[in-house]
């Protein structure tokens, strides 16, 4: 007998399957495909810090600002563009000082910002909280939104924005610290906030109202040159990576706080310059702790502790792990189900009834059940007839066993045992009892095959 | 798909990083090797298309006993065929098949043997074959599921029948009822057979003395047990018959009785029907040549499982009345229990009494027994004692019930079941009732 393959049915069913599992992954897949395009999307649009173009004044890529440089020069004022903080520090007095990436400034240059010249301005675009701390700001970073949004301006009094419109001006917003008791400018829904030291510092929560992209949406044109046109001559710190002072001062590998006090004034507490602060309102950007590191340009990242080898071998060895796991993963066929078919264990009602009892405590019930039970036991075995009392049965199981009456009389007779104990006591009594009277095991439990009664008339044959 | 020599080759390739002038292109170039490697493999290995399988050997086995399934693959592709295979059975179906690699050249098969030892009666199928084909250096494989296509197969376990070994004392006994080996007598029959001549010894009473008269010689009649009665097996497969007496659920104790019921029954020339009911029918058997019955029997009876329902009794009365015109002796296999037996059966009983002889067979519960005999050792034994009689006498009440109802009550353990059953068949055969 030989069949040949023929799996129609089965590839029916195979399809079946795939139809019932794909409207499950239809929506499932619709909204992951929305997640990945909106966070990919917003990584590509969101402007890199780190890019050489981000806020230059001389660059044309939609993340530039050479747009803005421009219209500012177009108003008379003197822009003036450093790559070196030490050298926009000295050249700022008096001017307006403009920092995109405060990140990226170290903590020598953040701590001189206060020792600025009354005149000056400073223009601080989204700085981390270790830049805040550092200047002495008395900010703390609150809410984060996703994404830049315009926001109205609201009665702004800070100096060149007021009355400016609204403005893509807030991503980060700020909290004033509460010890702070001075007097500071609040606009844009917290997002740009002016503070008038000897020197005065506006903290902008986000970089949009300055890109060459964004400058003509709402009103970030005036926005931007309004703060940046206070004063004649704009001081344009262009940094793009985190900046490194020259080495040649350092004597020793810890730096000496004493020694680096020489640098600045000595307001400034000493640990700032090396600890980054542990994240007072919990959200400094990774980028802090990194800068914090490469500002004092000797500690050397894990990459370079070991030989690029090892990195090599690590990776190829993870990808031969990712292979074993493949190939483990893949079984040799389905694994095989099958439908067993139902148990009854057998005496399951009898035995749930037995707790039933138990658990009604019926032991005048059971009492019976099982005297009544001895009684039909023992009966035929004493030969009475079938019209005797209970006081004839006693008599004669005495009789038969030698015990005493009325001890025979209690267990057959008796009455309702009162608690579990004294009905275990009864049953085994009973068992005895029944045991030394020689009862045979009564006709419904015995096997009976004989059918029925043999009649009178069996034998005539027809 | 690559296998783990492609994980190894990769693994010995990171290990030699520190030999490279540029570690990160070494890499690079040791995974590409590799991959590629891998992809000339998987191109070489044979093409799951190609492969064709076919199956034969045992489509029954009886319960307890071993069949052998062959499974034959044939490559008809241009390449040898280096494959793992694997014959999935269901796991009741105990099957053992051979494992590790096997070599088809290209144009050539490979027989597969199975091994099936099944656990549990009723149609075993194969489930499936999973083909997968390595290519010459074991780094890749090709595996398609349904490729190629697995042919089906079902294996039919037959109930074990044990009771096949009381057939010769039964068969001889109805022999004696036959008279083939002891002088026929008054009562062991009731049909005319032969009239012979008087011998010393013979019933005076069975003289038939006008046949004397015109032999002028003394004559006797001689009688035979009646032929080409019907009998009828009834087995329900509702609730009670999944119970377990022992380690079996009852429905196989009954299958057993009535197979044994069935040979004998056939062997006294007995036309044999069969039927499964429990709320609908679940299989039936009805005027099967002797020759063929038992198979018949065996076949049908093989896929039956209890299932969870209330026996309908009024559909077992209906389809027996509506199947068997004439008087028939109709076996019903089941429990004596009060509630299904009391509400169900014994209301429709008079119609089927009416008509044919009944007899009710059903299997004791080990369990009960021992409740009720057993020297109680803790108080919830009591309890359960003091349940098992109760059960015993509701039991006991049934079986009352029934034999007032006119009908023969069969209640045995399972050990002794089959025998019990035969042995009330051959009794209602001697007094001539069937």
């Amino acid at each position: 007998m030989t069949t040949t393959t023929r799996a129609g049915g089965r590839r029916a069913a195979l399809r079946r399957g795939w139809r019932r599992g794909r409207r499950t992954l239809i929506p499932f897949g619709v909204v992951l495909l929305l997640l990945v395009a909106t966070l990919v999307t917003r990584a590509v649009d969101t402007p890199d810090t780190g890019d050489e173009d981000f806020l230059s004044p001389v660059s044309d890529a939609a993340i530039g600002s050479a747009r803005l440089a421009d219209a500012l020069r177009g108003q008379g004022i003197t822009v003036v563009r450093h790559t070196d903080p030490r050298a926009a520090l000295t050249d700022a007095g008096g001017a307006t000082l403009f920092v995109p990436a405060a990140e990226f400034l170290d903590a020598q240059s953040v701590n001189a910002l206060r020792s600025l010249p009354a005149s000056t301005r400073v223009v601080l675009v989204d700085p981390p909280a270790r830049t805040l701390r550092g200047a002495d700001v008395p900010l703390l970073r609150g809410q984060r939104r996703w994404a830049t949004a315009p926001v109205a301006s609201d009665g702004c009094a800070i100096p060149g924005i007021a009355g400016a419109g609204a403005a893509a001006a807030r991503r980060q917003s700020y909290v004033v610290e509460e010890t702070f008791n001075g007097g500071y400018d609040a606009c844009y829904d917290r997002g740009v906030l002016r503070f008038g030291y000897p020197q005065e510092v506006v903290v902008v929560g986000a970089a949009d109202p300055f890109l060459n992209g964004r400058l003509d949406e709402h009103a970030n044109r005036t926005f931007a040159s309004g703060l940046l046109s206070t004063r004649p001559k704009l001081v344009w710190l262009d940094l793009h990576e985190p900046w490194l002072p020259p080495k040649e001062p350092k004597p020793t590998y810890t730096p000496d706080p004493s020694e680096q006090e020489t640098y600045e004034p000595p307001t400034a507490e000493p640990q700032d310059q090396f600890t980054a602060p542990p994240a007072r309102d919990g959200n400094g950007s990774p980028g802090d702790r990194r800068s914090s590191g490469e500002g004092d340009g000797d500690s050397a990242s894990i990459t370079d502790a070991f030989p690029p080898w090892v990195w090599a071998m690590l990776a190829t060895l993870a990808a031969a792990l990712l292979l074993l796991l493949l190939w483990a993963g893949r079984r040799l066929g389905p694994a095989v189900t099958e439908p067993l078919p139902v148990e009854v264990r057998s005496g399951e009602t009898v035995l749930g009834r037995g707790r039933l009892y138990q658990r009604a405590k019926a032991r005048g019930p059971a009492a019976e059940v099982l005297r009544h039970a001895a009684r039909k036991r023992i009966e035929p075995a004493l030969g009475l007839d079938s019209e005797h009392t209970p006081a004839d049965v006693v008599a004669a199981v005495a009789a038969r066993t030698g015990r005493d009456p009325a001890q025979v009389d209690g267990l057959l007779y008796g009455r309702i045992p009162a608690h579990d104990d004294e009905l275990l006591d009864l049953a085994r009594g009973l068992h005895t009892l029944a045991d030394e009277v020689g009862g045979v095991v009564p006709a419904g439990q015995s096997r009976d095959t004989q059918p029925g009664s043999a009649g009178p008339d069996q034998g005539e044959p027809r | 798909m690559v296998t783990w020599r492609t994980a190894l080759l990769l693994g010995l390739a990171a290990l030699t990083m520190p030999l490279w002038a540029a570690p990160w292109w070494a890499a690079a170039v040791a995974g590409c090797v590799v991959l590629a490697l891998s992809a000339v493999d998987f191109v070489l290995a044979a093409a799951l298309r190609d492969l064709v399988l076919a199956r034969d050997g045992d489509s029954a086995v009886r319960l307890g006993q071993s069949a052998t399934v062959r499974l034959r693959v044939r490559n008809n592709g241009t390449r040898t065929l280096r494959a793992d295979v694997r014959d999935a059975w269901v796991p009741s179906a105990g099957a053992v098949t051979p494992r590790g690699r096997v070599e088809v050249p290209a144009g050539t098969s490979v027989t597969l043997a199975a091994e099936l030892t099944p656990t549990r009666r009723g149609d075993r199928p194969a489930i499936g074959v999973t083909v997968r084909s390595h290519g010459p250096l074991g780094l890749a494989f090709r595996q398609r599921r349904e490729h190629p296509a697995t042919p089906p197969w079902r294996l039919r376990v037959l109930p074990r029948f044990t009771s096949r070994v009381l057939l010769p004392e039964k068969t001889a006994r109805l022999r004696v009822l036959d008279g083939t080996i002891v002088t026929r007598g008054r009562g062991q029959g009731t049909e005319f057979d032969a009239l012979r001549e008087y011998v010393i010894g013979d019933d005076v009473r069975s003289i038939d003395w006008r046949a004397s008269a015109r032999r002028s010689d003394v004559m006797v009649r001689t009688w035979r047990p009646e032929r080409d009665r019907r009998v009828v097996c009834v087995l329900d497969t509702g609730r009670t018959s999944a119970v377990r007496i022992g380690d079996e659920p009852r429905l196989d104790a009954a299958m057993d009785a009535a197979l044994l019921l069935a040979s004998l029954a056939a062997r006294a020339g007995d036309q044999v029907d069969l039927l499964a009911v429990d709320t609908a029918v679940r299989a039936s058997v009805s005027g099967a040549g002797r020759q063929v019955l038992l198979a018949k029997l065996v076949n049908a009876l093989a896929p039956l499982q209890p299932a969870l329902v209330e026996t309908d009794f009024e559909l077992v009365v209906g389809e027996v009345l509506r199947r068997e015109r004439k008087r028939a002796l109709i076996v019903l296999f089941t429990a004596l229990e009060p509630g299904a037996l009391g509400e169900g059966l014994l209301p429709v009983l008079p119609r089927l009494v009416a008509r044919h002889k009944v007899v009710v067979a059903a299997t004791h519960d080990p369990v009960l027994r021992d409740l009720t005999t057993r020297e109680p050792a803790t108080a919830a034994d009591v309890y359960a004692a003091a349940a098992g009689h109760r059960a015993l006498s509701e039991r006991a009440r049934v079986a009352a019930a029934l034999r007032r109802g006119g009908v023969e009550v069969v209640d045995a353990p399972a050990t002794e079941f089959a025998g019990a059953v035969a042995d009330a068949y051959l009794t209602l055969k001697a007094l001539a009732r069937l």
